[in-house]
């Protein structure tokens, strides 16, 4: 294992310091935001291993994270009142969701089948997933307690026959032995415990695809995207590795899809819908496919800029005796602004692929790679003191936002 | 004082955000005008969720973490509402739902100003039974609305307009398999084929949204329209026959509490400051923006009642049984079950993009919900029930 | 099965062909033949079904010339973008995926701007016909010819004309062609702008039917590709045979449920049952999985299949 550059330490410490500090240098609800960006940013991760890592576009991954989602959900809202405890519902979404990684990646790779049509093969995934899901909204749709619910979400059926939504997804519990009782993982008012176990997980799992991609399996699956045909001449056999690396790729989206559903207690079919596969393959080209951190990146971005866009609601009304240019004017930059979340996202994908081609942060890290020393001098220390300012003014209830 | 609105300005969804959000700011405005409420202005913080589920309960967070409202208006599908009526119940929030829905909501933080199924059927069923006969197929959308709808449609056809056998009515049947058709649908060939096959003399409707406008049009392409009329608890509400031309869907009777073309000294006024609001003297107001109104002044006048703006005084002040006219005509909120008690209009489609009023109903409860929902005796739920 | 619902279920069956004949012949052109991956066809599509929405309502022509219109607009359309943004991704297709899906998105977002996002409807004056106790709409009758037609056309274009022969060669060998004094990259343009322009024919004829909205085209997007990918790379012969086998499993599976499953839960009367089949939703189902089954067995498409034997 190399040693840790000096960018790379700086980049970190930029990160975390201040991810660490925010329950405490915000209020509650910046913290809740930001975990479902880490999610996301989870789930763009496992898209870029698969796609910038091993060359393969998976328009699927929100497919796994979806299936992962449901699969807790349902074991989660069956266990939860006898075994006070979400242990086998973790572990039973994350195995859904690297089954069906599993039989699908086996289908395409063995197969044969060309990268491009495994793209659309996984965009067809995606089409089935979702219109099945929509589709279970009648009483039948149930497993054990757990409601599918259709479009409405998964809730938990109550005990009457005709409570339709009586309790929620559970989040996240643990009960270890040693423990005197069950803890859950929440964000709110009370606690933040529920932020933290999104960002070490985020954090943990970082570093596990770092190693893995050093490791052989990593490297020969590198060296796949570059030329198969060789790799295979020297004996490799490809499919398995293309297969493994597709596997974890979807067992990562799968725990995002947990961490989700834990979060906002809460899963529905969107969760397959071709938009939010359109937006998670917009965050990965935005932040950069030739990195693991782009994708959270490009969430933190885009999704900062849709809630900014909810926020602005200009309503304005235009005065009756504006004359015809200024009322079009108007009407036509308020209708812009409507539908700027989707030109926004358009024009990325389009600006990206024509012009920033491997997206931000590979310039970000040349500009902290050459500027170093301002880096650990400047810009470290006034992170630290903003977050400490905000830290000292918000527990003294002085802060102004 | 801060208060919340969750619509949806973009997206599929806004056909019906849209004029919920203009009533929203012409009733807000309204009240501010008149001094505002307990001597305070509102100020109104409105998010546009744009037609995106996940995005309600996180705006629903902010608006109840951040922002620190009094109340909260909103949610336009019933998928939206129960995305975030758990972050409502966990941080017991006041809150109010002010569109048509399938009934059942029974929440003691929750006020539904909304129609439920129960209060179109009886009309309709009766009207369909005397005028019509007495064999409906029905189409639904396909998702909760739709299959809670078919659910209450069922027993009330079988039973003549009631939740009971209706004494000395006639008894519906239903000819054919009930179809669920998704929402995304556009092409209803083999639907259609299906219905001229089972030969009904009536067609139940609960079809929703921008893709299933289609099938009105197919349905007047294969020459049906004359042949087989339809009844619908959920047309119009999309402004679906302003959409249509006259002859593809005239003569196509719904039911609701509210059309523009009610006529009372409260609606006449309401629509003449709404087309004056948005500069457009053909403006229609629809179900869902008349809902909105209805909403926030339903809260406006319990906090008066109450004298306060907190959660317990103002539902206790609610469940005294607030009642008065609104340009829907007048409107009474039921204490135990938290909806409203409408005068329900019957109207048919006719040749002008609009409507003519055939019938009205005072008086019309959401039996459904008041059957299985006492918040009263029993305060302490916070769940949706449905039909048996 | 009665005489007159067995006719009316072939009609089903045409009805289902002709449409996906209709959503996938321009793709052919592009993907099939030209190997783009253009995820902005559905938005060609879209860009047709306005045009001829602008026609009528706003500029109060009749419904034929807005028909007219329409596929030279949008072949326009595409000729524009070929020449900004495909053009300098050749050789990169899942840049051109990307791209173009912001292309999509663009536009859908513009349509949006421009139009609004309501569902709009375009009146047309045509009746329908009985078939035994059933009556069916001609327009669909209409829609099938105009399919054939089309069909027609392109055949005719690729084989017997100069311009069909330049774009052939020069798709099949772009540095021969470009040796032999062809200009490639106009053909491609052109050819693009053809495919744009078959997509907004197929809008403009559908929209009377289905009801013109901005985001009509990302419904049909996906049944395209999966129609030109299970078809292969022969662009006619290989789009009618796959949308003829998709088409008929859908409308068949539409039609007739499978069989039925039953589970727990609380239904009246009991027991709760699953039908699988029998109704739009599962025919679409039945029509992925059956693409991807197709897609399984013979990677290359039918027509390439076919090919390879040979």
């Amino acid at each position: 294992m190399r040693r840790i550059s000096s960018p790379e330490a700086l980049s970190a410490l930029l990160v975390l310091l201040p991810l660490l500090a925010v329950p405490w240098a915000f209020k509650p609800y910046t913290a809740n935001v930001l975990a479902v960006y880490m999610i996301y940013g989870l789930l763009a991760m496992s898209l870029g291993l698969i796609w910038g890592y091993a060359g393969i576009m998976s328009f699927g991954q929100t497919a796994f994270f979806g299936i992962g989602a449901y699969a807790y959900g349902a074991i989660g809202l069956n266990l939860i009142d006898r075994t006070h405890q979400t242990h086998a519902a973790l572990l039973g979404g994350l195995a859904a969701a690297a089954l069906l990684a599993a039989v699908v990646g086996y289908f395409m790779f063995y197969g044969r089948i060309s990268d491009v049509y495994a793209s659309i093969i996984t965009m067809a995934l995606t089409l089935v997933l979702f219109a099945f899901a929509v589709s279970t909204g009648g009483d039948e749709w149930v497993i054990g307690v757990a409601r599918f619910g259709g479009f409405n979400g998964m809730f938990g059926q109550g005990e009457s026959s005709q409570n339709i939504a009586n309790f929620q997804i559970p989040p996240v519990t643990l009960w270890l032995p040693g423990m005197a009782a069950p803890f859950e993982f929440k964000i709110n008012r009370e606690s933040t415990a529920g932020y933290f176990l999104v960002l070490g997980a985020s954090v943990v799992i970082y570093l596990l695809v770092r190693f893995l991609l050093r490791s052989r399996l990593g490297r020969v699956t590198v060296a796949i995207r570059e030329n198969e045909a060789r790799v295979a001449s020297l004996g490799y056999d490809t499919r398995f590795y293309k297969l493994a690396l597709f596997t974890i790729a979807g067992a990562i989206a799968g725990l995002a899809g947990m961490l989700f559903a834990a979060w906002g207690r809460f899963v529905n079919p969107d969760r397959f819908g071709l938009g939010f596969a359109a937006s998670t393959v917009v965050y990965v080209l935005l932040g950069g496919r030739t990195n693991l951190l782009g994708g959270f990146v490009g969430a933190a971005i885009i999704g900062h800029l849709t809630s900014y866009l909810a926020e602005v609601v200009p309503f304005t009304t235009i005065p009756g005796d504006a004359g015809p240019w200024v009322t079009f004017l108007m009407e036509a930059s308020r209708r812009i602004v409507r539908e700027a979340p989707l030109l926004v996202q358009g024009a990325v994908l389009v600006g990206v692929v024509l012009v920033l081609e491997d997206g931000i942060t590979p310039p970000l890290f040349r500009f902290l790679t050459r500027h170093r020393r301002w880096g650990w001098w400047l810009l470290l220390p006034a992170v630290l003191l903003y977050f400490g300012h905000r830290v000292a003014c918000l527990q003294a209830d002085l802060c102004v936002f | 004082m801060p208060v919340g609105s969750l619509l949806d300005k973009t997206g599929g969804i806004n056909i019906y955000g849209l004029p919920a959000i203009a009533a929203t700011e012409y009733a807000v405005a309204e009240l501010n005008a008149k001094g505002g409420l307990l001597g305070k202005q509102l100020e109104l913080i409105q998010y546009d969720t744009q037609s995106d589920i996940a995005n309600f309960p996180k705006f629903a967070k902010k608006l109840i973490l951040e922002d620190q409202v009094v109340v909260i208006h909103g949610g336009i599908t019933s998928a939206s509402r129960e995305s975030f009526r758990p972050v409502i119940d966990e941080y017991k929030q006041l809150y109010f739902y002010n569109i048509i829905y399938e009934g059942g909501v029974c929440d003691k933080y929750v006020f539904v100003t909304g129609e439920t199924p129960t209060q179109q059927m009886g009309p309709l069923a009766k009207y369909a039974l005397k005028k019509y006969g007495t064999k409906a197929y029905t189409v639904a959308a396909d998702y909760n609305f739709g299959h809670i709808s078919w659910k209450w449609w069922d027993i009330f056809w079988r039973n003549g307009g009631g939740l009971e056998p209706v004494a000395g009515g006639k008894r519906g049947q239903h000819v054919g398999k009930v179809e669920f058709i998704p929402l995304d649908v556009t092409d209803f060939n083999a639907t259609i084929n299906r219905i001229q096959e089972a030969k009904p003399d009536v067609l139940m409707s609960f079809l929703v949204g921008g893709a299933h406008i289609n099938f009105y049009r197919q349905f007047a392409a294969a020459g049906l329209k004359n042949k087989i009329p339809i009844i619908s608890t959920t047309f119009g509400f999309g402004n679906e026959h302003i959409v249509l031309d006259a002859k593809e869907v005239e003569g196509l009777v719904a039911c609701y509490p509210y059309f523009d073309e009610v006529d009372n000294p409260q609606n006449r006024a309401f629509k003449a400051a709404m087309k004056k609001k948005m500069n457009n003297p053909n403006y229609y107001i629809g179900d869902a923006g008349a809902e909105s109104y209805n909403g926030w002044n339903f809260w406006a006048k319990a906090v008066q009642k109450a004298g306060s703006f907190d959660r317990e005084p103002v539902t206790k002040a609610l469940e005294t049984g607030i009642e008065w006219d609104s340009p829907m005509g007048r409107v009474k909120m039921d204490p135990a079950s938290h909806h409203v008690i409408f005068t329900m209009h019957l109207a048919a489609v006719n040749n002008k993009h609009g409507w003519n009023v055939i019938e009205s109903f005072p008086n019309i409860p959401p039996t459904e919900t008041m059957q299985l929902c006492d918040l009263i005796k029993n305060p302490n739920q916070h769940t949706q029930y449905q039909p048996k | 099965m009665s005489l007159d619902t067995a006719v009316i279920m072939a009609l089903e069956i045409l009805n289902s062909i002709t449409i996906l004949v209709l959503l996938a012949l321009g793709l052919a052109l592009i993907f099939g033949m030209m190997r783009i991956v253009n995820l902005a066809q559905g938005e060609f599509f879209t860009a047709g079904a306005f045009t001829v929405l602008t026609a009528v309502r706003y500029a109060h022509l009749p419904l034929w010339i807005g028909m007219l219109l329409a596929p030279c607009v949008v072949a326009g359309i595409g000729i524009a973008i070929e020449w900004l943004i495909i053009r300098r991704l050749y050789g990169r297709p899942l840049d051109v995926m990307l791209a173009t899906w912001g292309v999509s998105l663009l536009l859908i977002g513009l349509i949006t701007v421009i139009f609004g996002a309501v569902t709009q409807g375009i009146p047309f004056a045509l009746g329908n016909f009985a078939v035994g106790r059933y009556s069916y709409p001609e327009y669909r009758i209409v829609m099938t010819t105009v399919a054939a037609g089309l069909m027609l056309s392109v055949y005719l274009l690729f084989r017997y004309t100069g311009f069909g022969r330049r774009a052939r060669a020069t798709i099949a060998n772009p540095e021969m062609a470009s040796a032999a004094g062809i200009n490639t990259p106009r053909m491609f343009m052109l050819t693009f702008g053809l495919g744009a322009g078959l997509a907004g024919a197929a809008g403009a004829i559908m929209a009377p039917i289905v009801g013109v909205v901005p985001t009509m085209g990302v419904l049909y997007i996906a049944r395209a590709f999966i129609t030109v990918v299970v078809g292969g790379p022969v662009v006619l012969l290989g789009t009618l045979s796959s949308a003829s086998a998709l088409g008929f499993i859908e409308a068949l599976i539409s039609r007739f449920p499978l069989f039925r499953i039953e589970t727990a839960g609380h239904c009246a009367p009991p027991p709760c049952e699953i039908s699988i089949g029998g109704s739009a939703f599962f025919g679409q189902i039945a029509l992925l999985i059956f693409a991807i089954l197709l897609l399984r067995l013979l990677p290359q498409g039918i027509s390439g299949f076919w090919r390879q034997r040979e």
